[in-house]
């Protein structure tokens, strides 16, 4: 899985990620978010666009960025998840936590 | 008069996996030429049967990493009203109730692999005999 981080805003990124969201990449995206939000980027976007596929250990790995942006005083939010990752953010209720916008970039802009 | 028979068909793809060194993209190639030969298979039949497949391989994959090399053998079959999977493997054998696992709540970073499985399919068993443990799913189709 490719990962691009860019400083959008005032402590916000958005990590735009490439791939499948498996077992293999969950620990690299978890890593990332991490060092993303130690670094004072508290306000984490994630653009799913071309994430194709992901399973319950990608999920865990955003559940866990999500409790480290809010431990540090921030958030985390997805963008344009794929039909794949809609169907699957569904059948486990996290998107009743992670709601998707429409727009990485702006997804911090409220 | 013509003798009669019903002919039911089917496809059977099947994989057969080391891992390591093989891994969880190994399954995704598969998977993405089984799909590809199956273009008739809507795409949400698609996405459920390759998520429950790669929660399996997931859950068989993750044991290698403590008993070492294991054997895996992903069995697919395309009917024309549902697709059936089964997957075998010869790791440690799982002390499993599937109807124990239910969805954990939203805040929790693990667990949900065995209950979005049975969200997924329409049928899922599991059973370890003879030191080998064997996985079923199945589901109907609507192509």
């Amino acid at each position: 899985m490719k990962i691009h981080t860019k400083i959008v805003g005032d402590h916000v990124a958005v990590l735009k990620l490439e791939g499948k969201l498996n077992m293999v990449s969950a620990p690299k995206i978890r890593d990332e978010i991490h060092a993303t939000v130690t670094a004072g980027n508290h306000k984490v976007a994630i653009d799913l666009t071309d994430v194709d596929f992901i399973d319950s250990s990608g999920l865990g790995a955003l559940i866990n960025g999500l409790k480290t942006a809010r431990q540090a005083g921030g958030d985390l939010r997805i963008a344009c998840p794929t039909a794949q990752v809609r169907m699957v953010l569904e059948l486990t209720n996290i998107d009743r936590v992670l709601k998707a916008y429409e727009n990485a970039e702006s997804a911090f802009s409220d | 008069m013509q003798n009669q028979r019903l002919v039911t068909e089917m496809t059977i793809y099947k994989r057969a996996l080391i891992v390591p060194p093989d891994d969880i993209f190994d399954v995704h190639e598969f998977l993405k030429n089984t799909w590809d030969e199956n273009a008739q298979l809507a795409p949400a039949d698609r996405y459920s049967i390759e998520t429950a497949i790669i929660e399996l391989a997931t859950n068989i994959f993750l044991y290698s990493e403590v008993t070492g090399r294991i054997s895996c053998e992903i069995v697919v079959e395309i009917h024309s009203n549902k697709v059936s999977v089964t997957m075998t493997d010869n790791g440690d054998l799982a002390d499993l109730e599937l109807d124990e696992h239910v969805m954990p709540d939203e805040f929790s970073e693990s667990g949900r692999g065995i209950p979005l499985v049975r969200a997924l399919v329409d049928h899922f068993s599991y059973e370890n005999t003879d030191r080998k443990n064997t996985w079923k799913i199945s589901k109907k189709i609507h192509s």
